[in-house]
This record gives structure tokens, C-alpha cells and sequence, in this order.
């Protein structure tokens, strides 16, 4: 957008309703939107606003313009897309030429001031977002907020200043289309593990935007797949690398793997070489049905209480392998941790590493395996109890069950005498019975009481 | 023919040294702080350290260690080895081993902890008598699942002479000026969150570290336990069972035995077994005497003797001889005999077979209760070997 100098407040306002009706023009799609939108800024005109974003010394009745503004937002409301990013660089109505970083901060340079002022962006939800833009130079310009809203196409957005010490108006950001961008996937995205027994995401399509006459254009890309849980625990990084041709696509699934996942793409255009500005998406988890999980657990163990292990991933996480939380600033499904930062992981918390946290099928196999290790290694712990004392008799498949769960649990011992069974004297005589362990292993005891009281 | 001879030279030699890494083990070193080389001037591998342990132990159990060291723990010139050890095979390292050699054998003493995922906070010297204490994290909640927290003290073990006692209660000015002011700190923050279940956690262990502070018979936290014993969440429920069973004031207990009724029978069974572990914690500690050395494969009986002279006196005498109990945890029902030894004291007999003791332990404990239900325990150093 061309810059205008403005000798006078009375010719930026002119020249600001200008602009306005056209950006208003460029963006209303539909005959209605885009008709009361031009009634709201005639409205604007014949209020002769002369005041812009940070402009210092705005006259004072500027402040009665909150009323007019009020009826400029509501007729665009355009239908607001389901997520735009603020991320990029703009224009605005004034001449102001705006940079907003992905860490969401920024800057907006003024033609009226000598100087850029700083920008902090805060999203509100997906459909726009606020602006605070600090001032450290001269007198000529304050500091000012903005509260924007997307357009339908995520190309333009609209809202309101208001200048500090006073002055108020409406203003309209005008995205600048680079040269070369990522088109898909779009910045914040979030693909789920919702295919493949909630172990793969659906298609993710990655597409650049070469420009017109550049369709035989190689396009590299890289991409960064990384996860590690809230106490940095259990990281990895897996990069990416392949290629496009112009505007083509390459279609790219997900499985058994999940995280913040950083998009570069770089082609030589004309000559040139470019760089697209980064994009971020986020490959998350899913909410899995009980009874999925459910057939699963019963289906890797067929032990003598079938339904045992899902006693264990009750317990250990209340049959969750997803959970809700923010990583990486992101609210998203994400591998349920255990509460010290993400030693374990899932359903049956196991220790974390990137299969176990993303791979319910995994983490569930590697629980019910570790499972069938304990109870041979119950057998042969009762075997030599039974060989220590006279006449004990083996243990029931089940009673077998309660010594692998205390092994399998957080109380687990090497010691005979901290099993879940213990051997007791029959009255004074020579014999032995087995009796429960409250008082050698009370903890342990407890856990797999706890996990019978579990069981789905 | 040379050229031949050379490479089957090489061969050889390659595989003889990695046979040899393979089979290094810390048997093979010197436990002497003097010598050079020896066990610590080696760098040795977790997994190498778990062998051992399984070696010495002959456990039917898989030990997994993750933290160890090689340490001078007594100030004597012998080496120690301390390491975490985890059992459930899903990294849960809630055992920290001390292994000292004794002869050509090694004995193993084990302490319950929680989460010991390193050592570096666990040893010190912190009444600077030239012996290192055991600083053990150790549950004060039981676990509830993954994601939910879980309370935990640190422990503080001392050597009696013969083996690692739990010793908190002789540390008090160190938890009021060490542990007391970290965890204060941590309430606060806590308390800044407003979180409930932040600050019910803090508290918990914040209270905790003031009881052993103030000394024995502090009740500090009873009313927050006894809110939370009324809270409509179970798991709150569980956690004031625990820490009325650690209180263990009349009136803690009264509403600990509430609990142990509770409607949900999940609060009900942790209320139990949480009483029932606080009283085994609870039992006076009393000296036993204890053979050095016990060989499995020849002693068919081991004798222990509860010397008289304790400042208790008679009273050790008046012990149910039917609650007597020794072995490797001090619950085994191996008792053959009792006698009165006079001044001794009380000597026992007890079945080696039924003690439970297998190669490698270190500690022996026997335990008695009185005809009034008090109890007591007492830990005598050992060390089993099975030579035929």
C-alpha cells in the first residue's frame, strides 16, 4: 500500500475514509456485508475522524467516535474463518507497515512517527486478537491498543484503536502476500491420532504457493517433529525432508509419534532464493473409547481374571491415555503424565519415551508384557517359599495374580517375605498355609487390593 | 602362514579383552580406599552394577539400578556401594541398596524410598561426625496412579555400628533448619497458586517436616487431616488416613478409625493397611544380637539374643513369645524356642529355613509385641552365605 504523507488532519481523514472504503471494498465479499460496511464508514467520513492509531494530540470529541465504532464492527461480521494467523507482515489503513513475529510480538512503523512502535499480540480465540503497542519515542506519538478481527479470507482484519491520553477510530490490516508461503498446512494447526486405532492422523497435506508462472518451481521442505513431556523428560526430535513441484502437494500421516512439528519450506525463484515464513502445527491425541481400551487390555492378557488389567490402567490412570494440557502453549490432547513431569506415561504408565507416550497399542502391550514377566517371576519367588517351608501348598492362578500385581506395582520387592502372600504356621503344628502379607509389604497389598477394585 | 597367524593373534586378543570387560565385575576390585586401583576408580555401567547386585543376591527378581556410588560412607577406608534400585521393571526406583564387603562376601541392606532418580541429595555427612548419613525421600501418601501426587519426607538414616536405623527423630534441629524453611517456602508458593490440591500436597509434607522438627509427640497438621478426612474426594480421604497414621495421637487415630469404615471401600483398604504400616513404624527399638555370619547351607538354626541390659529392662522380657517373629523383614514366623538367659536376656531360637534370609542380605530383624499391643523391633547386622 502506498504511504501518504498527511500535512493535515483534515486530509488524513479524507484520505483515511479512502482507504477505508476501499480495503472495505477489496474485502466485503458479499453485496450486504459489503454495503453496510461502506454505510458505516460514510458514517465515519461525515464525523470527519481525524485521528489515527498513536497519533498523539488527537482532538478530544475524537472519543465520542466509540459509537461509531461500535456500529462500524457490526456489519463486519463477515463470516469469521475458523482460524486466521495473526503471524506475518501487514499494512494498515494509516500507512503503518506491520511485522508480527510467531512468538507473537512485533512491530508497526508509522509514516507519522519517527519511529516503530513495539507490538504484544494476544489471540482472542481464533477469530482475532488484540494489540498493545508500547511507544519509547517522541511526542508526536503515544502508545495505542487495538482490538482486531479477522476477515472471511484471513487476509485482511479489522477492529478498533484506542490512543493513549486519547483519541479512538476504526483501522484495518491488509495482509501482504509474500512471495513465496506455505499455504498448507496453516500456522497452529492440530492433526489427532484419530485414524488407525487412534495411532495415525488423517492426511496432512503440505502445499506451497510458488506465485503465478513459477508451477515447475522445486520446493524443499523440512520438517521438525518434537515432543518431550511438561518436566522435559522422554525428548525427541525427528526432522523431515522432502519435495514439491510448484504449487503441488505432498500428503504426509502420522503414526505412533506426536508433538509440536516446526515447517520450513525454501525454493529458488527467479533466481532468488526464498525462504517461506515457518509454520507450526501440532500432532496430538485423541480421546480413546473405555471400550475400545477396554478389548484391547482383554484381549492381551486372557489370564485367569480376564479383565485384570484393566484394574491396572484404572488405577494408574484412570484409563486415560490422552489428557488435556497445554505443551508448547498449545491446549490439546496430549500423553497423560505422571504428576513429576512425565516420568511415565499412558495408560498403564510406563516409562516415557516417544512409542509408549504416542502408541496406546504400545504402551498397553508393553504393560500386559511386563505383566506375564511378573507373574513368572511370582512362580518362581513362591517356589522357593514352598521349598522353605513344609507342606505349603502351591498358590491358586489367581492368589498367583495378586503376588505379580504388588511385583508389577510401586512396592515391588526382591525380599520373600514382601510378597503379597507370606506363609503362616497351621495352629503349632508342622504345616503351613498362606496368609496375606498386611504386615511385610502393607503397601503393596494395598495397591493390588486397589487394582481388583479397578477392574472394568 | 604368518599372515594367517597374525589375524587369528588379533582375534584372539580382541575376544579375550572383551570377554574380560564382559566379566568385571566390583568383585574383582578391592573395596579399600587406600588401594590403587580400586573399586571406585573404575568407571563402571549401570547395567554392571545391577549384575553385581543380581550376582551377590542370586535374586529370582530382575534389580535394575540407575544412580550408584562408590563411597567411603563410614570414614574407615572402606568402600561402600549405595545405589537406587528399581524392582517393578518400570522405573520406579524406590529402594536404595547399600552393599559393603565383608571378607570375600557382600552383604545388602535395603531402604524404601520414592522416586530415587538420583543420589546426589541422598548422602551427606550432615551432623559432620565423619559418617554419612542416608537423606531417603520417602512416601507419605500411597500411590494413587500416575498422575496424581504423592506426598513424601525425607528419612534420615544413621549407622548404628552394624547397619543404616531410621533415625529422624534424632535430627530435629536439622529438619527445623534445613528441611522446615525449603518447604515453607514451597507452601507459599503453593498457597500463591490457589490451587487445592497444590497446597493440600504442601501442606501435608510441610507439616510432616514441622512434627519431626518439634520433636516426638507433635501433632502438628491433625486438623487440616481431619478436614480432609470429611473432603468429598476419596483420594483426599486417603491422604488425611496417612497422615493421621503418622500422627498417631489419640485423637488422630479416632478419626483415622472412621476412615477405615469409609463408604468407598478404596479409602477403607488404604486406611487399613496405612495403620497398620504406621504401627509397625511406631515399634520401641531394641539391640538383638545376631550371628555375623550365617550360612544357609549349614546353620539349620540361628540363635538371637535381646540383651536384658535396656534401659526397658524386664519389661522386653514380657513379650508374647507367640508374636516373636525374625528374618529378613522381622515378620517370618521361624521361632523354635525362647528361653530366659537371665541377664542376657531373651535368647531365641529360630528355623533358619522359615527366615526368609537369602544370600547377600545384610540385615536381620526380629520383632515382638506385648501383651498390651506395643511392639518391638530390632535390626541386627548380618551376613548370609550359602557355602555348602
Amino acid at each position: 500500500m502506498k504511504q501518504t504523507h498527511f500535512t493535515s488532519r483534515a486530509g488524513l481523514s479524507i484520505a483515511v475514509g479512502a482507504v477505508l472504503l476501499m480495503t472495505l471494498h477489496a474485502c466485503g465479499g458479499g453485496g450486504t456485508s459489503s454495503n453496510d460496511a461502506r454505510e458505516s464508514v460514510a458514517a465515519v467520513i461525515s464525523g470527519v475522524q481525524t485521528c489515527a492509531p498513536g497519533m498523539s494530540n488527537c482532538p478530544p470529541d475524537q472519543s465520542v467516535k466509540i459509537n461509531q465504532i461500535s456500529q462500524f464492527e457490526k456489519p463486519m461480521a463477515l463470516t469469521s474463518p475458523t482460524s486466521c494467523s495473526v503471524v506475518g507482515s501487514w499494512t494498515e489503513a494509516f500507512g503503518g507497515q506491520i511485522t508480527v513475529n510467531p512468538n507473537l510480538t512485533g512491530s508497526i512503523k508509522l509514516p507519522y512517527c519517527n519511529s516503530a512502535h513495539s507490538l504484544a499480540v494476544t489471540l482472542n480465540g481464533t477469530a482475532g486478537f488484540s494489540v498493545q503497542a508500547s511507544w519509547s519515542g517522541g511526542s508526536e506519538c503515544v502508545a495505542f491498543t487495538e482490538n482486531m478481527s479477522f476477515g472471511s479470507t484471513c487476509a485482511t482484519a479489522s477492529g478498533s484503536y484506542i490512543n493513549q491520553g486519547g483519541g479512538s477510530g476504526i483501522d484495518t490490516w491488509t495482509r501482504i502476500k509474500p512471495d513465496f508461503s506455505i499455504v498448507s498446512p496453516g500456522d497452529q494447526e492440530q492433526s489427532s491420532l484419530t485414524e488407525g486405532n487412534f495411532t495415525s492422523t488423517p492426511v496432512v497435506s503440505y502445499r506451497a504457493d510458488t506465485g503465478s508462472g513459477n508451477q515447475n518451481v522445486s520446493v524443499l521442505w523440512q520438517t521438525t517433529l518434537e515432543y518431550k513431556t511438561s518436566g522435559g523428560r522422554g525428548a525427541t526430535s525427528t526432522t523431515a525432508s522432502f519435495q514439491t513441484i510448484g504449487n503441488g502437494t505432498t500428503d504426509r500421516t502420522y503414526s505412533s509419534s506426536g508433538g509440536r512439528q516446526t515447517i520450513k519450506a525454501s525454493a529458488t525463484i527467479n533466481g532468488s532464493s526464498k525462504s517461506a515464513e515457518p509454520v507450526t502445527i501440532y500432532i496430538t491425541g485423541t480421546s480413546i473409547p473405555n471400550s475400545t481400551i477396554t478389548d484391547r487390555l482383554v484381549t492381551l492378557y486372557g489370564g485367569t481374571t480376564p479383565n485384570l488389567m484393566t484394574g491396572i490402567a484404572d488405577r494408574e490412570s484412570s484409563y486415560r491415555h490422552f489428557s488435556t494440557r497445554t505443551l508448547y502453549g498449545f491446549s490439546a490432547m496430549w500423553p497423560l503424565e505422571a504428576y513429576d513431569g512425565g516420568s511415565h506415561v499412558g495408560l498403564m504408565m510406563m516409562p516415557v519415551s516417544q512409542t509408549s507416550a504416542w502408541d496406546w497399542l504400545v504402551n498397553t502391550q508393553s504393560g500386559v508384557s511386563l505383566f506375564s514377566d511378573k507373574l513368572a517371576t511370582a512362580l518362581r519367588l513362591e517356589n522357593r517359599i514352598i521349598a522353605q517351608h513344609s507342606g505349603l501348598r502351591a498358590l491358586t492362578s489367581t492368589e498367583r495374580e495378586n503376588m505379580a500385581l504388588v511385583l508389577y506395582g510401586p512396592h515391588a520387592s526382591a525380599s520373600l517375605s514382601e510378597q503379597y502372600y507370606i506363609p503362616q504356621q497351621v495352629g503349632n503344628g508342622p504345616t503351613w498355609q498362606w496368609v496375606v502379607n498386611s504386615a511385610g509389604n502393607a503397601g503393596g497389598v494395598a495397591y493390588a487390593t486397589s487394582v481388583r477394585l479397578h477392574v472394568h | 602362514m604368518k599372515t594367517l597367524f597374525l589375524w587369528v593373534s588379533i582375534a584372539l586378543t580382541l575376544l579375550l579383552s572383551s570377554w574380560g570387560s564382559l566379566a568385571q565385575t566390583p568383585a574383582n576390585y578391592t573395596w579399600s580406599v587406600s588401594s590403587n586401583p580400586n573399586v571406585s576408580t573404575v568407571k563402571w555401567s549401570a547395567n554392571q552394577i545391577s549384575d553385581f547386585i543380581h550376582t551377590i543376591t542370586a535374586s529370582d527378581v530382575q534389580i535394575r539400578v540407575g544412580d550408584f556410588r562408590f563411597i567411603d560412607l563410614l570414614g574407615n577406608g572402606s568402600l561402600e556401594l549405595v545405589a537406587n534400585a528399581d524392582i517393578s521393571g518400570r522405573a520406579f526406583f524406590n529402594t536404595v541398596v547399600i552393599v559393603r564387603q565383608k571378607g570375600s562376601a557382600f552383604s545388602f541392606q535395603k531402604l524404601h524410598a520414592i522416586n530415587v532418580e538420583s543420589l546426589s541429595d541422598v548422602i551427606a555427612d550432615i551432623n559432620n561426625d565423619g559418617r554419612q548419613e542416608m537423606l531417603v525421600p520417602t512416601p507419605l501418601t500411597p500411590y494413587l496412579g500416575g498422575p496424581f501426587p504423592q506426598a513424601k519426607w525425607t528419612a534420615i538414616y544413621s549407622w548404628s555400628g552394624s547397619v543404616y536405623l531410621e533415625d529422624s527423630s534424632s535430627f530435629a534441629s536439622y529438619y527445623a533448619s534445613n528441611i522446615v524453611p525449603t518447604l515453607q517456602q514451597a507452601l507459599d508458593k503453593a498457597k500463591a497458586t490457589s490451587d487445592p490440591l497444590l497446597i493440600a500436597l504442601a501442606q501435608v509434607e510441610f507439616d510432616k517436616a514441622s512434627r519431626l522438627a518439634a520433636g516426638v509427640g507433635s501433632t502438628a497438621g491433625t486438623a487440616m487431616a481431619q478436614t480432609m478426612a470429611t473432603s468429598s474426594d476419596p483420594k483426599m480421604r486417603i491422604w488425611a488416613a496417612s497422615v493421621l497414621a503418622d500422627i498417631g495421637s489419640p485423637a488422630a487415630l479416632a478419626t483415622l478409625s472412621t476412615l477405615k469404615q469409609d463408604v468407598d471401600p478404596e479409602v477403607a483398604n488404604y486406611a487399613d493397611s496405612i495403620q497398620r504400616s504406621a504401627k509397625q513404624d511406631q515399634c520401641e527399638k531394641v539391640e538383638v544380637k545376631i550371628p555375623e555370619t550365617i550360612n544357609l547351607a549349614s546353620r539349620k538354626l540361628i540363635g538371637v539374643t535381646v540383651p536384658i541390659a535396656d534401659r526397658r529392662g524386664a519389661e522386653i522380657k514380657a513379650v508374647a513369645v507367640k508374636s516373636i517373629t525374625f528374618g529378613e523383614a522381622g515378620f517370618e514366623q521361624s521361632l523354635v524356642s525362647c528361653d530366659d538367659g537371665g541377664q542376657q536376656g531373651i535368647i531365641c531360637m529360630f528355623r533358619t529355613a522359615n527366615t526368609g534370609l537369602q544370600v547377600g542380605d545384610g540385615v536381620a530383624v526380629f520383632r515382638a509385641a506385648r501383651p498390651d499391643g506395643t511392639c518391638l523391633v530390632g535390626l541386627g547386622a548380618v551376613q548370609v552365605v550359602n557355602i555348602p
